[in-house]
C-alpha cells in the first residue's frame, strides 16, 4: 500500500510558468528536429499540438491527485507499445523508425503528466534523446536550425531550474519555498542587481542568453578537439524499407537523365546539366557541357574513395561502350545480398584488402545501379532483382529514386607502388584480348605511348609515367569546344586540344596503356565528393560524376588510376574517411576545393601560390605577434593583479605615483613585492618618512574596514609632494 | 561535484559521443559537443565566481536565546556570480539567503536572520557561501573563516507580581519600616569645608597641620540580595535551563526596580556578578559543575547579602527547616551554620525552577504560580 501510494504520489508541484514554458520549447523543437525527417512527416503536427495540451494540462492539475491520468496514460501507452511492436514485426529491418514512433508518442504522452520539476527535468532529458535521435537521422545542415534554438530552450530551463533550486536551498527547514521576501529573509538589502525584495529573476534572459554565446563558442571548440574513432558497427547497416519490386528492365541500364540514349551510341544525346551521360551503355566523347552543382547523393563511408558505377572496355574513335551485357541474377529480396563476381573480377590480392562500408542516401534520381567502392562484396537494398555483369558493375532491377537508402560492404584493394612494381605473372588470355583490343588509331598516339614507357622498368612504371604526362602536360577544362574536326577524339586531345573533360583524360590515358601493352579500361561513377565535417557525410554533386581508369596487374588485380589532374589521386583513396579531428577535415577541405581550383586555373593557381607564401609570411608573423601579446598580456594581468592589491581611487593613484617617483631613482617594486616589504627595502638605505607613512596609510585602508576618506587622501598627498622635494633635492638615500 | 543534473549530462554526453563513433554521425558529435561544453560553462559559471569572491561577517556580539539576531554578510566578487546561497551561524542556529546576482566588484550586503535556540557562548562558524551556478550542473561551495563568537543569553520573562510582592523586601533591604540610625564608622579626616559638623572637627590634626580638619566617617550600608543560581552537577541541562531562566528574570526585576543585587554561584569558588551584561554573560555560559548548593550555601553566605537560591535540584532541601508540600521534612533540616536566615532558601517542585519563599509561591517556567 505504501508503494502504491509512493507511485502516484507527486513532489511538490512546480508553479514555475517560465520554466515549463522553457521546457515546452525544448521538447517542441525536439520533435520538429525528428519529424523533419521523410519518414516523421506525418508526426510534424500532431505531436507538437499533443505535447503543448498535455503541458497545459499538467499545469492546470499540478497538486491535485492524479491517479486516473495516470491509469489512462499507463493505458495508451500499453497501446503504443503493442503498435510499435507490430511494426518492427512487420519489417524486421527497419526497428529505427518504429523505435523512434514510439519515443514520440511516449514524450507525447508524458507530457500530460509533468507537475513536478522533476518530471519537467525528465522532459529535458527525453528532448535530448530526441535530438540524439534527428541527429541520426540527419544527413545535411539543416539540423543546425534545430539544434541552435534547442540550445537556447535548453539553457533557459537549467537557469530556471538552477533558480529554484537555489531558493528551495536558501530557505530555512520547515518553512515553505518560495515565499521568502524581503531582507529578513535574506536578500540582499545592497549591491545587488535588480529589486531588493523578493526572489524574482531580473536579468535572467539576458544572463541565459549570455550563457548560449558561450555555450556554443565552447561548443564549437569542443567539437573541433573531439577525437573520432572507429566505430564498432552494432547496428545493422541503413537500407529503404521493400519498395517497388517490379523488374522494369531485367538487366538493361537506363539511365533517367539519358532515357533515349541507345545502346550503339552513334547518335549524340542532347547534352543534360542534371545528369550524367556515362551512366548509360556508352560514353560520347563528342558531348559537351557542365554538370550543375545539385546534390545527387550523400554518402557514409569509413574510407574515402571513387563511387564506381559502370566500366566500359570498347574503344570506338569517338566514344566507349561496353562490349558484354550479359549479367548474372541474384535475389534481392531479402538483403544483405552476397554478390558473387565471376570473370574479369577474379582477382587475387597480394595484399589484404580492407573492408569498406558505406551507406549512400540519394538525393536525386540516379540511374539502375550501384554506386560502391570496388568491390562490392554485400548489398543492403531491398530490391526485386540484382544483376552483376563481367566487370564487377552491379545492375538493379528498377532505378534510384530520392529517398533511397542503400548500404555497400566492399573489400578494396590499395596495394602500395612497391607491391606493384613486384606485380608478376601472365595477363589472362581473355583479358589481353577485351582491355588491350584498339581500334584503328594514328601512329602519333602509339609513339607517344611508347615514348612515354620506355626506359621504365615495370609495369607500373609505365602506367605511372603515362599519368604523370597526362598531369603536367594537359590542362583540365569544361568550356572546351566540340571537337572541330572529325577523327578519333583520343588523337584530337592529345595533340591538338590538350585540355578536356576527366573522359577525355581518362580515355587517353586508357588507349595510351593498351598502345603500351598494359591492360586498362575505363571507369565511370562519381568522385568521392565534398566531406561536410560537420554531418561527417560526403556530398556528392552531379559536378563530381566523374571518368577514370583502372589497369590490370598480374597476381594484383585490377588497381584504379586518376589521369585528371584536380581530382583526388588514387594513392589517397582508401584513407579513413574522417580523420580524427575535425580541424583537419577542414583543412583538407580548404586544400582539396583550393587545389581543384588552381588545376581548372592557371591564373588562380598563381594566386594561390602568392597567396601561400604571404600566409606562410602572415603566419610567421602571426606567430611573433602572438608571442608578443602573451609576454604583454602577462604583465598586464600581474600588473592588474599588483594594481587591484592597491586601493581602489585616489590612494592607489597616489602610491603608484610614489613607486614611480622611487622607480626612477632605481628602487623598481618588483610584482611579488608587498607593501611593507618595499617600504622596508627602500629604507634600509636610509630613512624614508613619507614612504613608511604612505605605506602606512596604505595598508591601513586595504586591510581596514573603510574607505580611505578625504583627509587621508590629502595627508597621503602631502607625504607624496614632500616625498618628491627630498628626492629632487637630492636628499633622499642613494641607491 | 556534479549535481544530479550534472550526471545525468555526463552520462548523456558519453553515450551520445558512442552513438556519434558507432554511427560516424557528425551531427551526433556536434550534439556531443553541445553537452560537454554545457557541462564545461556549468563548472566553470559554478567555481570561478566563487575564486576570488570576499566575505566579512558582522554579528552581534551578544544575543538572547529565542530572539532574532541579525547578521550581515558582505560580499564582493570582482568577478560577479548568479545564485549564491549563504549560510552562517554558529553551532545549533544556522541562517541562509540567497544572493540573486553580485554585481561584478560591488559590494553587496545581506542581512541574515538567525534565531539562536539556546544559551551559550559560541564561536562562529565560517560563512559558507554555496553555488550551483546559472546551469545548476555542478555544485560548488567555499568557506570563508569567521572570527570571533557570539554570547547568547538566557530568555527572561516577567516575574509575576505575586512572586514580587515577596521578594521586594529582601531586593529593598531590611523590613519595612522608618531606617533606624546606624553607627558610622570613622573613614579618615579632610581639610573643613563650609557647612561641616563642627563637632567632626578634629583638633588634634587640625593643631598638627595648622589647619582645621574634620572626621570623616563610612556609612554601613545595608547588604542588598544575592540572587544564587544553583549550579549543582546533578541536575540535567534542562534543569539547569530552567534555573538559569527564572534566575536571570528575578535579576533582571531586581534591576528593573534599581536594586543592589548580585548574581552568584559557586564554580570552583564564589562568583560575584554586579551589573546585567557581567551576569547574564556569567549565566549564558554556566554548566553544571558545583557540589549541592546547600554544600556551598555557608561560603555564598559569607558576602552578607540576603540570599534568594534559584534551584531545581530537589535534593537541595536537605538543609531546609520549611515544611514542603506533602509533608515531609527532609531529615537534619536547619539552616547551616553561618547562613543568615534573612530569606530562607528556596525550593523548586519537580523539574522546574520557581522562586518563591518557604510559605509563599511558587512561580512555574510557564508563568503559572501555584500555592505552596
Amino acid at each position: 500500500m505504501v508503494g502504491w501510494r509512493r507511485l502516484v504520489a507527486t513532489g511538490a508541484p512546480e508553479h514555475s510558468v517560465p520554466l515549463r514554458l522553457w521546457t515546452l520549447a525544448s521538447v517542441v523543437v525536439s520533435i520538429m528536429a525528428v519529424t523533419a525527417h521523410d519518414d516523421f512527416l506525418e508526426h510534424r503536427l500532431i505531436v507538437p499540438t499533443l505535447v503543448a495540451a498535455g503541458f497545459m494540462f499538467s499545469y492546470w492539475r499540478r497538486g491535485k491527485r492524479n491517479w486516473w491520468v495516470k491509469l489512462i496514460l499507463a493505458a495508451l501507452c500499453l497501446q503504443v507499445g503493442w503498435q510499435f511492436l507490430r511494426d518492427v514485426y512487420s519489417n524486421p529491418f527497419h526497428t529505427s523508425v518504429p523505435l523512434t514512433v514510439l519515443l514520440l508518442w511516449l514524450q507525447t504522452l508524458h507530457s500530460f503528466d509533468v507537475p513536478a520539476r522533476r518530471d519537467l527535468l525528465f522532459s529535458l532529458l527525453s528532448s535530448v534523446i530526441l535530438m540524439a535521435v534527428a541527429a541520426a537521422f540527419g544527413r545535411d545542415m539543416t539540423y543546425l536550425l534545430y539544434l541552435v534554438p534547442y540550445a537556447l530552450a535548453a539553457v533557459h530551463v537549467l537557469v530556471h531550474n538552477s533558480w529554484q533550486a537555489a531558493v528551495e536551498a536558501a530557505v530555512p527547514p520547515g518553512r515553505a519555498p518560495g515565499i521568502a521576501t524581503g531582507a529578513a529573509a535574506g536578500w540582499p538589502t545592497r549591491g545587488i542587481s535588480g529589486p531588493a525584495a523578493g526572489p524574482r529573476l531580473q536579468g535572467m534572459m539576458p544572463a541565459a542568453n549570455h550563457l548560449l554565446i558561450m555555450v556554443l563558442l565552447v561548443a564549437g571548440v569542443v567539437f573541433t578537439l573531439t577525437p573520432r574513432y572507429e566505430g564498432v558497427r552494432l547496428v545493422t547497416l541503413p537500407f529503404s524499407p521493400q519498395r517497388l519490386l517490379l523488374d522494369f528492365f531485367a538487366g538493361r541500364i537506363f539511365n533517367p537523365a539519358y532515357p533515349g540514349g541507345g545502346d550503339d551510341g552513334a547518335s549524340q544525346s542532347l547534352w543534360n546539366p542534371r545528369g550524367y551521360f556515362g551512366f548509360g551503355t556508352t560514353v560520347d566523347l563528342r558531348m559537351r557541357g557542365r554538370l550543375d552543382e545539385t546534390v545527387v547523393m550523400r554518402v557514409r563511408s569509413t574510407h574515402q574513395f571513387n563511387w564506381r558505377a559502370l566500366v566500359f572496355d570498347t574503344y570506338t574513335g569517338s566514344g566507349w561502350k561496353i562490349s558484354d551485357n550479359r549479367v548474372y541474377e541474384a535475389e534481392g529480396r531479402f538483403p544483405p545480398i552476397s554478390l558473387a563476381h565471376r570473370q574479369d573480377e577474379i582477382l587475387r590480392y597480394g595484399v589484404r584488402p580492407i573492408r569498406v562500408t558505406q551507406s549512400f542516401f540519394i538525393e536525386a534520381e540516379q540511374p539502375n545501379v550501384v554506386f560502391a567502392a570496388p568491390v562490392a562484396e554485400s548489398l543492403y537494398l531491398s530490391t526485386a532483382r540484382v544483376y552483376l555483369d563481367r566487370y564487377g558493375a552491379i545492375r538493379l532491377s528498377s532505378t534510384l529514386p530520392p529517398g533511397t537508402v542503400y548500404s555497400v560492404v566492399s573489400r578494396a584493394l590499395i596495394p602500395d607502388p612497391g607491391r606493384l612494381r613486384g606485380a608478376q605473372g601472365e595477363i589472362p588470355a581473355d583479358l589481353r584480348a577485351r582491355y588491350l583490343a584498339l581500334p584503328q588509331i594514328p601512329g602519333r598516339v602509339r609513339d607517344l605511348a611508347l615514348r612515354l614507357v620506355a626506359d621504365q622498368p615495370t609495369a607500373y612504371d609505365r602506367v605511372a609515367s603515362v599519368n604523370r604526362h597526362l598531369w603536367a602536360e594537359y590542362r583540365y577544362d569544361l568550356t572546351i569546344p566540340p571537337q572541330r574536326r572529325p577523327g578519333d577524339a583520343v588523337d584530337y586531345f592529345l595533340f591538338e586540344e590538350r585540355r578536356g573533360y576527366c573522359e577525355q583524360f581518362a580515355s587517353a590515358m586508357v588507349v595510351l596503356l593498351r598502345a603500351a601493352e598494359i591492360p586498362a579500361r575505363l571507369v565511370t561513377g562519381y568522385a568521392p565528393g565534398t566531406l561536410n565535417p560537420l554531418t561527417g557525410l560526403y556530398e556528392v554533386r552531379n559536378s563530381d560524376a566523374h571518368a577514370w581508369v583502372e589497369v590490370f596487374f598480374p597476381g594484383v588485380g585490377w588497381v584504379e588510376f586518376e589521369p585528371t589532374p584536380g581530382f583526388p589521386d588514387t594513392a589517397t583513396l582508401g584513407a579513413p574517411a574522417l580523420r580524427r579531428w575535425v580541424w583537419q577535415d577542414v583543412a583538407e577541405l580548404l586544400r582539396a576545393r583550393l587545389q581543384a581550383l588552381a588545376a581548372r586555373s592557371p591564373a588562380a593557381a598563381r594566386v594561390l601560390e602568392a597567396a601561400s607564401v604571404l600566409a606562410q609570411g602572415a603566419l610567421w608573423a602571426g606567430i611573433a605577434l602572438a608571442g608578443v601579446l602573451a609576454v604583454a598580456g602577462t604583465r598586464l594581468i600581474v600588473g592588474s593583479r599588483q594594481a587591484s592589491e592597491m586601493p581602489g581611487g585616489g590612494l592607489g593613484e597616489i602610491y603608484r605615483r610614489m613607486c614611480a617617483m622611487l622607480a626612477r631613482r632605481g628602487w623598481r617594486r618588483a610584482p611579488s613585492e608587498t607593501v611593507e616589504e618595499f617600504r622596508q627595502r627602500v629604507e634600509a638605505s636610509g630613512p624614508m618618512p613619507e614612504v613608511a607613512r604612505l605605506s602606512a596609510l596604505v595598508e591601513a585602508s586595504v586591510y581596514g574596514q573603510e574607505e580611505p576618506g578625504a583627509e587621508v587622501l590629502a595627508e597621503a598627498r602631502r607625504h607624496l609632494d614632500a616625498l618628491g622635494a627630498r628626492l629632487r633635492k637630492g636628499h633622499g638615500p642613494s641607491r | 561535484m556534479p549535481t544530479r543534473e550534472g550526471t545525468s549530462a555526463l552520462l548523456l554526453a558519453g553515450a551520445v559521443f558512442l552513438l556519434a563513433t558507432n554511427l560516424a554521425s557528425g551531427l551526433l558529435f556536434v550534439l556531443d559537443a553541445l553537452l560537454v561544453s554545457l557541462l564545461f560553462v556549468g563548472a566553470a559559471t559554478a567555481h570561478v565566481p566563487l575564486r576570488r569572491l570576499r566575505v566579512e561577517q558582522q554579528a552581534p556580539a551578544r544575543g538572547v536565546e529565542g530572539v532574532p539576531l541579525p547578521v550581515e554578510i558582505t560580499l564582493e566578487s570582482p568577478r560577479g556570480g548568479r545564485f549564491f546561497v549563504v549560510e552562517c551561524g554558529w553551532s545549533g542556529a544556522r541562517a541562509r539567503a540567497l544572493v540573486p546576482h553580485a554585481v561584478p566588484g560591488v559590494r553587496a550586503t545581506i542581512s541574515l536572520t538567525v534565531v539562536p535556540p539556546v544559551r551559550g557562548r559560541f564561536a562562529l562558524e565560517p560563512v559558507t557561501v554555496a553555488s550551483r551556478g546559472p546551469l545548476g550542473l555542478f555544485a560548488a561551495s567555499r568557506k570563508f573563516p569567521a572570527n570571533g563568537g557570539v554570547t547568547i543569553w538566557p530568555r527572561t520573562r516577567p516575574v509575576p507580581s505575586g512572586v514580587m510582592a515577596h521578594l521586594i523586601p529582601v531586593l529593598e533591604g531590611g523590613s519595612s519600616g522608618a531606617r533606624t540610625r546606624q553607627a558610622e564608622d570613622l573613614y579618615g579626616v579632610r581639610d573643613y569645608r563650609w557647612g561641616d559638623n563642627p563637632a567632626h572637627i578634629h583638633w588634634r590634626s587640625s593643631a598638627r597641620r595648622g589647619a582645621l580638619v574634620v572626621r570623616e566617617f563610612e556609612r554601613p550600608v545595608t547588604p542588598g540580595a544575592a540572587i544564587v543560581v544553583d549550579l549543582d552537577s546533578r541536575q540535567s541541562p534542562e534543569q539547569l535551563d530552567a534555573v538559569v531562566r527564572a534566575a536571570a528574570s528575578l535579576f533582571q526585576a531586581a534591576l528593573d526596580r534599581e536594586a543592589d543585587v548580585v548574581l552568584t554561584g559557586w564554580e570552583e569558588g564564589v562568583v560575584q556578578h554586579r551589573g546585567r551584561e557581567p551576569a547574564m554573560d556569567w549565566l549564558a555560559g554556566v554548566t553544571p559543575c558545583s557540589p549541592p548548593v546547600a554544600e556551598v550555601l555557608p561560603k555564598l553566605a559569607a558576602s552578607g547579602r540576603h540570599l534568594i537560591v534559584v534551584a531545581a535540584n530537589t535534593g537541595s532541601e536537605a538543609w531546609l527547616g520549611e515544611s514542603w508540600p506533602g509533608g515531609s521534612r527532609p531529615a537534619g533540616g536547619s539552616w547551616p551554620e553561618g547562613v543568615t536566615p534573612v530569606l530562607p532558601a528556596v525550593r523548586v517542585a519537580g523539574a522546574s525552577a520557581g522562586v518563591g519563599t518557604a510559605s509563599g509561591l511558587v512561580y512555574m517556567e510557564d508563568g503559572t504560580v501555584q500555592a505552596w
